[in-house]
């Protein structure tokens, strides 16, 4: 346990010093696995593929905003099906029109999902993308998701039926769009998969947003044991059949991956560095604002309490939880601090025994000879 | 070369100063940028603007899903036109536009309703920092007169 969060802190350093110069570079290889992944999902213009033009895009990428990336990817998939034919980059242009028109320009910050969805898919562990957007985002974020299933079933619809769409004439091509179509409403492993996102983001959610202690660990697990019983539990009632041990392989995949996720979130991003620059009428500043650390307050919760106070009462009852159980001294962890604890103990002296019973607060005060104080006092007067 | 000595305890800069001009750099490089671009439109103007794209927008939206709609349905529209009673279509079509346009401008406009009255108070907070960063540099201003006005008498 310490080794993790020696490693930990070590991360959050090394992340504060240098986070000016990984962040580009998380983000190129972000968009070197993105575009990479759409090209080996649809392999039609051989060309998109060539590694210049990945190259290229990514470099784009890593000094742009992350939605220059879902734009790119977008571009990507559409040229591809434009590499079966017309009306299928129609198609696919149409359908993800519609899905940003109707809903992502309302929330562009989930736009990012709707292109990291299929290669979650293409990674076998779809369930990261519900968890982590359960994780950071809001509920609203189940459509996006779910707009993200569609275009990877597209993905893989336009993959499967690439011999049967390719080389069409113009009287085939309203066969082609209604084969698409088709292909798309009738597929039940695809509602399915959006039935489950949509339910496990929506419980990581609000079991993240619970105050307990570990919500957010609790959240994973949750949202990760909820998609495998939701799948399962699915499969019975459609046609396709998932098999068990793939969907808990990746399932459990995708919980390492948002643990990891989470460590970045929870304890690395918000210590990120800034470099500002401002200037007033005397001097130029050229400011690095480093946020603080700090984990020793959030890791140790324990308190010592020293009382070498006797306590003693009257054994009106020798059985008495309270004669028997004299409080300690010692290492007490900070949550039994309260003084509930004494209250409830002597509560539990029986009342009817007619014995006097002396409690703690009363002897403190009788302890004290206030009248020998007070000649004294009065000596020194 | 003339070095001022400081006496202990002076300092060159006024840090509290430089917090607050952090502070004000830091939301004017990040979340700022958005809400002080908001912030300078009317409320009206902002929300006609956004209510004027929406309806662009959601136009397009509906035409390529009744695009996609008419695609599928081709063979049979083909087929059928001679016996479709088009007038009755055509009430359903614009009765169906008229409501996709009508809930998106109310989603619209609660949406950025609540995006300028949002922009506004970031606005204002960073006004009040400036107000309190304009006062810091007043004092300074007072206290360095005061100093020179004292250097004159003592002269």
């Amino acid at each position: 346990m310490t080794l993790l969060l020696e490693f930990k802190e070590k991360m959050r350093q090394v992340y504060a010093k240098y986070s000016t110069f990984l962040l580009p570079v998380l983000k190129f290889i972000l968009a070197m696995a993105v575009f990479k992944s759409i090209n080996m999902s649809l392999d039609f213009v051989e060309q998109l593929d060539s590694i210049f033009i990945l190259l290229i895009l990514s470099l784009i990428c890593s000094i742009m905003p992350l939605n220059t990336m879902v734009v790119f990817g977008i571009f990507l998939i559409v040229a591809q099906c434009y590499g079966i034919g017309i009306e299928v980059a129609g198609f696919a242009l149409a359908l993800i029109l519609i899905m940003v028109i109707l809903y992502i320009r309302f929330t562009p910050q989930d736009a990012l999902i709707l292109i990291l969805t299929p290669i979650a898919f293409s990674m076998k562990v779809p369930c990261v993308i519900p968890i982590g957007c359960g994780l950071i985002r809001t509920p609203s974020s189940a459509i996006s998701a779910g707009f993200g299933v569609i275009i990877y079933y597209f993905m893989e619809l336009v993959n499967q039926k690439a011999s049967v769409l390719q080389g069409a004439d113009t009287k085939e091509i309203a066969m082609n769009l209604k084969l698409l179509l088709d292909g798309l409403l009738k597929n039940q492993d695809m509602m399915m998969s959006i039935i489950a996102f949509a339910a496990v983001l929506l419980i990581v959610n609000v079991i993240r947003r619970l105050s307990v202690d570990y919500a957010w660990q609790i959240a994973i697990f949750a949202g990760a044991i909820s998609y495998i019983v939701i799948m399962i539990a699915g499969g019975l009632f459609i046609e396709v059949k998932y098999s068990v041990i793939p969907l808990v392989a990746g399932t459990i995949g995708a919980v390492i991956l948002s643990v990891i996720l989470e460590f970045f979130l929870f304890n690395v991003d918000y210590s990120r560095t800034e470099m500002l620059q401002f200037e007033d009428d005397e001097y130029y500043y050229y400011v690095k604002a480093v946020p603080k650390m700090s984990i020793s307050n959030k890791d140790v919760t324990i308190k010592k309490i020293e009382d070498d106070r006797q306590v003693q009462v009257p054994l009106a009852n020798p059985n008495s939880r309270y004669d028997t159980h004299p409080y300690q001294a010692g290492p007490v962890p900070q949550e039994t601090i309260t003084f509930a604890g004494i209250d409830q103990k002597m509560e539990d002296v029986p009342k009817d025994t007619g014995a006097p019973v002396e409690h703690p607060e009363d002897l403190s005060v009788d302890e004290v000879d206030f009248e020998s104080k007070l000649e004294e006092s009065l000596k020194e007067l | 070369m003339y070095v001022k000595k400081r006496k202990p305890g002076e300092r060159m800069l006024n840090e509290k100063k430089i917090r607050l001009m952090t502070e004000l750099a830091r939301y004017e490089e990040g979340q700022g940028k958005e809400e002080m671009r908001i912030a300078k439109y009317f409320r009206s103007d902002y929300l006609g603007i956004a209510l004027f794209k929406n309806f662009f927008l959601a136009s397009i939206g509906y035409m390529v899903v009744l695009l996609l709609i008419a695609a599928y349905f081709s063979e049979y529209l083909l087929n059928n036109v001679h016996k479709m009673n088009l007038i009755l279509l055509a009430v359903v079509l614009i009765g169906g536009y008229i409501i996709t346009i009508t809930v998106y401008s109310v989603i619209t406009y609660i949406i950025y309703s609540l995006k300028y009255s949002r922009a506004k108070r970031g606005v204002e907070a960073y006004d009040r920092k400036l107000e309190k960063l304009e006062a810091l540099y007043k004092r300074e201003d007072a206290i360095k007169n005061q100093k020179q006005e004292n250097r004159r008498k003592n002269l």
